[in-house]
């Protein structure tokens, strides 16, 4: 909880003008955002759209999460966006008036207010020129916020559609400001190659800020993420283009410092909380380990893979993670099975499993609150990796989590509703704005 | 007395006195801060600003600050209760330009950010170069406590010589609201269980880097406000050719 108060003062007001006992946030945030106390209201599902369901279209899905409220566990708002777009993730800018969506095909970013009513987000601004500005970057994936500014990796780019790509910058204002292109062989960009590769992929973005460090993945590029996942499978040399490294960046200079080895497409990362705990965690999704980068005795980054997620042989396919707020637990899902794994990361050099459950025939996204007391889960991968027939399972579900088990709460079927395929989750509270979840609103914004 | 009753102290010290004006108490604090007493409270945790900074930032003029957006201008009051505008203190020098007000409580706030314009100004001063340069401006998004009276009297408690540091406010809240819009410096007035308005504020601290061209070329907030970063971004503005 100390961290709240550390990131932002709006917290401490969030709580008295919309007093709620508990406190609560979604753990894997940029930590230079807004953040809630009290119970969220809402969870906004970034969704994909499917034809012959519906709409088809993708769409902004919000849920209301309020157990005193009467629609606590349905759907509250449904608002399309015209046309299906790989619609993937999403992140809430640093003031979370706003949230960014993008889609991975069309690489457009649909920008949602969802402060006005935040029962019923609007549609603010889309913008289509991502690649233009950027000067060719393709599939908008990471949305992370920085003061005034979004950061955004892409996943691949507009002249061969692989996996070289970059990070770019805009402001909150949609405006594009820079694009950080990934170093590779042909051009380190002044970074120092520590391994074998260096590949200039890209997927995941945090920030050590008290290290001055910007942390990035990798994972494919659109010719892959856009394929058939059992095709994929079978083609040997697809199978080649997959990330192999993560990035050390200075972040106030924008400058690759490093790039590591990390073997078989390191996807999230999650960092640490605490300002002395100068470590993030990632997950690798061919050879389904768990890594630790840290900041060694020497002052340097480093990577090693330090547990494994089930049995790599299988291909349990790591796909989101979720730390809690006190840095002892880390959420493993694994798409292929449809667990959920809970490991203690009290050592963060030798995490262990103590807990595992079968969520759905396969799951993919994982949210905590901030006390960890909630723990949300989506199902939808990409639309062409999800799984078919019964084993399509689309949904989101809320369990309570006691420190040993999960008691499932409630399920929103999103096949069921007709809404699509529900991928990254965000929540949302009245408290951020200073206004209540009645007609009353007691205070307002921008005084 | 320990570092956690120093913190517990300090909380109540200036719960109690930024009801008036009490800058010389308020800076008696904060020095103690500074000093090296760094742990707050058991449910504090000060932010990088308060502190030596944990690593070594890049050299000034090894790295690009590209333009984020462009500054907006507004009718502002000066200290001495003239009407002005913003872009009347901008665009001839760098422009560090700060939101607070007077009664903030948070100590990784509005205090935050005075300090390390403090820390700043000392480091300016042994910069001539630089600080001939340099404005810092303080608004306040208080106007209705935060007179141009109030403003000068904190400003005298905070302001060195050899370094341009205004303190402003606006006519009423109706002046100050697109000012606060166009900047993004969302506030929420806070009330109490009663219903009734406790004078304070929750905010977001944001404090802007805005060079001679009117753009914004940095933004601060709490994890990334310190004293070295924003010398170090001055000289690098300063070190760019003027087509930049």
């Amino acid at each position: 909880m100390r961290k709240t108060t550390f990131c932002t003062s709006l917290a401490v007001a969030a709580a008295m003008v919309w007093t709620v006992p508990a406190l609560a946030d979604e753990t894997c945030m940029s930590p230079y955002i807004a953040k809630i106390q009290g119970q969220e209201d809402y969870v906004y599902v970034w969704t994909l759209g499917v034809e012959g369901m519906g709409d088809e279209q993708d769409k902004l899905v919000t849920i209301d999460t309020n157990p005193e409220s009467q629609t606590y566990g349905q759907v509250v708002s449904v608002l399309s966006v015209g046309g299906r777009n790989e619609a993937h993730h999403s992140g809430l800018s640093d003031d979370r008036h706003y949230l960014w969506a993008g889609g991975l095909d069309s690489s457009k970013i649909f920008v949602f207010d969802i402060h006005s009513n935040p029962r019923q987000p609007k549609l603010h601004k889309v913008i289509t020129d991502f690649v233009e500005n950027t000067g060719g970057l393709v599939g908008p994936h990471t949305f992370y916020a920085l003061p005034g500014r979004m950061m955004i990796t892409a996943l691949s780019n507009n002249a061969d559609h692989g996996g070289r790509t970059g990070v770019a910058e805009y402001n909150n204002d949609g405006e594009f400001v820079a694009s950080h292109w990934m170093p590779t062989d042909e051009d380190l960009r002044g970074a120092v190659k520590t391994g074998q590769h260096a590949d200039g992929y890209g997927y995941d973005l945090r920030v050590k800020a008290e290290s001055n460090v910007m942390l990035t993945s990798s994972f494919t590029g659109w010719s892959n993420y856009m394929m058939d996942f059992g095709q994929m499978l079978q083609d040997s040399a697809a199978m080649q283009r997959f990330g192999n490294t993560m990035v050390v960046w200075d972040m106030h200079a924008r400058q690759p410092l490093k790039v590591l080895d990390v073997p078989g497409a390191p996807l999230e990362i999650r960092c640490a909380w605490a300002p002395d705990h100068r470590y993030c965690f990632t997950t690798t999704a061919l050879t389904s380990q768990v890594w630790l980068l840290y900041e060694g005795e020497d002052g340097e980054w480093h990577g090693k893979a330090v547990a494994d997620v089930g049995v790599p042989s299988e291909i349990p396919l790591p796909v989101d993670i979720s730390i809690t707020a006190d840095d002892t637990g880390l959420w493993i899902n694994t798409f292929m099975d449809g667990k959920t794994r809970y490991f203690d990361i009290s050592d963060p050099h030798a995490p262990k499993q103590v807990f595992e459950e079968v969520i759905g025939s396969q799951v993919n996204m994982v949210s905590q609150s901030w006390d960890g007391d909630r723990v949300y889960f989506s199902s939808s991968l990409l639309n062409n990796w999800d799984k078919t027939g019964d084993a399509d399972e689309q949904y989101v579900k809320l369990y309570h989590w006691d420190g040993e088990q999960l008691a499932h709460q409630w399920t929103v079927d999103f096949y069921a509703e007709q809404l699509g395929r529900s991928h990254q989750m965000r929540f949302g509270a009245y408290a951020l704005y200073g206004k209540r979840p009645d007609a009353e609103i007691k205070v307002s914004m921008t005084e | 007395m320990n570092s956690a009753n120093l913190g517990r102290s300090y909380k109540i010290l200036v719960m109690k006195h930024f009801n008036r004006i009490h800058t010389l108490t308020w800076l008696a604090a904060m020095s103690l801060i500074l000093a090296g007493h760094e742990t707050m409270a058991q449910d504090e945790i000060l932010a990088p600003g308060w502190k030596n900074l944990s690593y070594e930032p890049p050299a000034a003029g090894s790295y690009q600050l590209p333009p984020i957006t462009n500054a907006s201008d507004g009718a502002v009051l000066l200290e001495d209760g003239k009407e002005s505008r913003l872009f009347d203190l901008m665009g001839d020098r760098l422009v560090l330009f700060s939101f607070i007000y007077t009664r903030c409580n948070d100590i990784n706030g509005c205090p935050l950010a005075n300090a390390v314009f403090h820390k700043l100004q000392a480091k300016l001063q042994k910069r001539p170069d630089v600080a001939q340069a340099t404005r810092l401006l303080s608004m306040s998004f208080d106007p209705e406590r935060d007179t141009p009276e109030v403003m000068r009297e904190f400003g005298q408690g905070l302001g060195g010589d050899g370094v341009d540091w205004q303190f402003l406010t606006a006519q009423d809240r109706e002046a100050l609201r697109p000012i606060l819009d166009d900047y993004g410096q969302y506030t929420i007035r806070e009330y109490d269980e009663s219903g009734e308005y406790t004078g304070d504020f929750a905010h977001m601290l944001r404090v802007f880097l805005i060079d001679r061209e009117l753009r914004v070329r940095n933004i601060y907030s709490v994890a990334f406000l310190h004293a070295d970063i924003l010398i170090n971004d001055l000289e690098t503005l300063l070190l760019e050719s003027p087509s930049s």
